[in-house]
């Protein structure tokens, strides 16, 4: 904890200092499993700042997803806090907007009237929320798919959509749960390359969980590389490359050099896992 | 694709075969009515035959949606609260188990032979398959779904009016099918029981005086009272399930619903 210097304020906190938006603060989380308890997370430290696009690295079970459910208020933390704007959230629902890892369309409704959801669940009349959602629709590239039904669209379109159904959702903070894991190699890189573009359009604050290093690293500020469970944060990584970016960030040999360090450290992440299996 | 012609073949084949056993045995009319017989008898009484029908399918279309809206009604209540699920179920279960003519008695003995026994009848044997399949389909809403409606702030209304309750509707329609071809054999029960009018009065008056080829003119009507209910269910089905078809067609959507 940072100590606040006695100018005479009260309530101060990290946040309004360091415009850090979302903050967990030594979360642990069990769940039970066939009788035992089982830790996912254990003692996760991890702030986003205003604006920053921070992702999420770990290897597949790594309690990624946990992280969101807890920050979406559907579970609530053994220990620690969840802090949105200097307020403990932890257990509180709807006030971040979410894109699941499959888009989670709802088939009966048509694309605009999926991506009107969220405005509609915050009570916006129907009417308004569709046109809202046709103009953003059309800003995302979907113009002419805003009656389709989801099933019509491609699995990259319906990203999109979901994208947009998550932008809409006016909250500050944006989650995005690997997003593009779903896709086949060259719509997901389209679809980083998209997503990048409407991101640095919007400057939403945006918390990505991922498991694909490059995807990490391309779009990101600032990156946490995650344990195997019992999940900790294994180390906090600022990407210092500039903005806007494009594809050729890829061929250089800087962002090659910290693929490289990443994968390392990924892999003996997984490595300490099987030892412990044994 | 639907291939009509083998039933159509084998019912076909059913009428010609009825008919020529009928001639070459020599049995009575009055005792054995032939296809033919039936037909002619049919041409001569439909005007009769036709507002007994009418009134049959008044009870039975009212009968019929009202039960299904208790049926989708107690479904929603029953899946918002566990305790009332817990409460009623049993009751609801037991009531399929009573006998329905028995059922049909004591009704008519409470209500008379006015429209009301009728109708309670037909309510009481549509409303239990539209209540169990909308309950199995309320619970089956998708899991990726509901997270994202409950990440996403939405109210307990919001999740069941705008996730729970579209997600069901393949299974209520399952249902209501299921409902609509009970409910032709509940509305006839009922009027056997008792009733001055409708088809299954009709029925057993013809039965009565010995009239078996009227007895086959109302068998042909029960049993296009039932196509027709069928078909209107189909209907309603496609016409609120639209985009369950078109996904089933693009395959994006696995598997058959019950």
């Amino acid at each position: 904890m940072k100590n606040t210097q006695n100018t005479g304020e009260v309530n101060e906190t990290p946040s309004s200092s360091d415009n850090i938006k979302l903050q967990f603060e030594d979360i642990v989380k069990s769940f039970r499993e066939d009788g035992n308890d089982t830790r996912v997370l254990d003692g996760i430290d991890l702030h986003v700042r205003e604006g920053e696009f921070v992702s999420i690295l770990g290897p597949s079970g790594s309690g990624k997803s946990t992280l969101f459910l807890l920050l979406g208020g559907l579970y609530r933390p053994d220990h620690g806090r969840i802090m949105l704007d200097g307020r403990d959230i932890a257990g509180k629902r709807g006030l971040v907007s979410y894109m699941p890892q499959d888009s989670a369309m709802f088939p009966w409704r048509t694309v605009e009237q999926n991506a009107a959801l969220p405005l509609q669940l915050d009570g916006v009349p129907a009417r308004t929320a569709l046109s809202m959602a046709r103009s953003a629709l059309q800003k995302a590239g979907l113009e002419g798919y805003e009656r389709s039904l989801p099933h019509q669209l491609s699995g990259g379109m319906q990203q999109r959509a979901a994208f947009v159904r998550a932008l809409l959702g006016r909250r500050d903070v944006m989650c995005l749960d690997e997003p593009f894991a779903a896709l086949d190699a060259l719509t997901r890189q389209e679809m980083q390359h998209w997503l990048l573009n409407q991101w640095e359009q919007e400057r939403r604050t945006v918390l990505f969980v991922t498991h694909s290093i490059e995807e990490a690293l391309y779009l990101s500020d600032r990156l946490y590389v995650l344990s195997a469970k019992p999940t900790q944060v294994l180390q906090e990584i600022a990407v210092p490359f500039p903005r806007p970016r494009d594809r050729r960030l890829l061929l250089e040999p800087q962002f090659a050099a910290l693929r490289g360090q990443l994968y390392e450290l990924l892999l003996s992440a997984k490595e300490e896992e099987g030892a412990r299996h044994d | 694709m639907y291939k009509w012609w083998p039933p159509a073949l084998v019912i076909t084949a059913l009428v010609i075969g009825w008919q020529a056993a009928v001639d070459l045995s020599g049995v009575e009319k009055w005792h054995v009515p032939s296809p033919i017989d039936v037909a002619q008898e049919s041409m001569k009484s439909y005007p009769q035959v036709l507002a007994h029908t009418w009134i049959t399918v008044k009870v039975m279309l009212t009968g019929t949606a009202i039960g299904i809206a208790i049926g989708i009604a107690g479904a929603l209540l029953l899946h918002i609260s566990p305790f009332l699920n817990r409460a009623f179920y049993p009751l609801m279960i037991l009531s399929q188990n009573i006998p329905i003519i028995v059922l049909s008695m004591l009704l008519i003995f409470w209500f008379g032979f006015g429209l009301t026994p009728k109708i309670v009848i037909i309510v009481l044997v549509c409303f239990f398959p539209v209540l169990v399949a909308t309950m199995n389909g309320l619970a089956q809403a998708d899991r990726a779904m509901r997270s994202y409606m409950l990440m996403t702030g939405a109210s307990r209304l919001q999740l069941l009016l705008k996730l729970e309750l579209p997600y069901s509707l393949p299974y209520l329609f399952a249902g209501v099918k299921i409902a609509a071809t009970y409910s032709v054999m509940g509305a006839v029960i009922a009027e056997w029981v008792g009733g001055s009018q409708g088809i299954g009065k009709y029925m057993m008056m013809s039965y009565a005086s010995f009239r078996m080829d009227r007895v086959f003119v109302s068998v042909i009507v029960i049993i296009v009272l039932s196509l027709l209910m069928v078909g209107l269910s189909r209907l309603l089905e496609w016409r609120f399930t639209r985009w369950k078809t078109h996904s089933l067609h693009a395959g994006t959507e696995g598997g058959s619903r019950p």
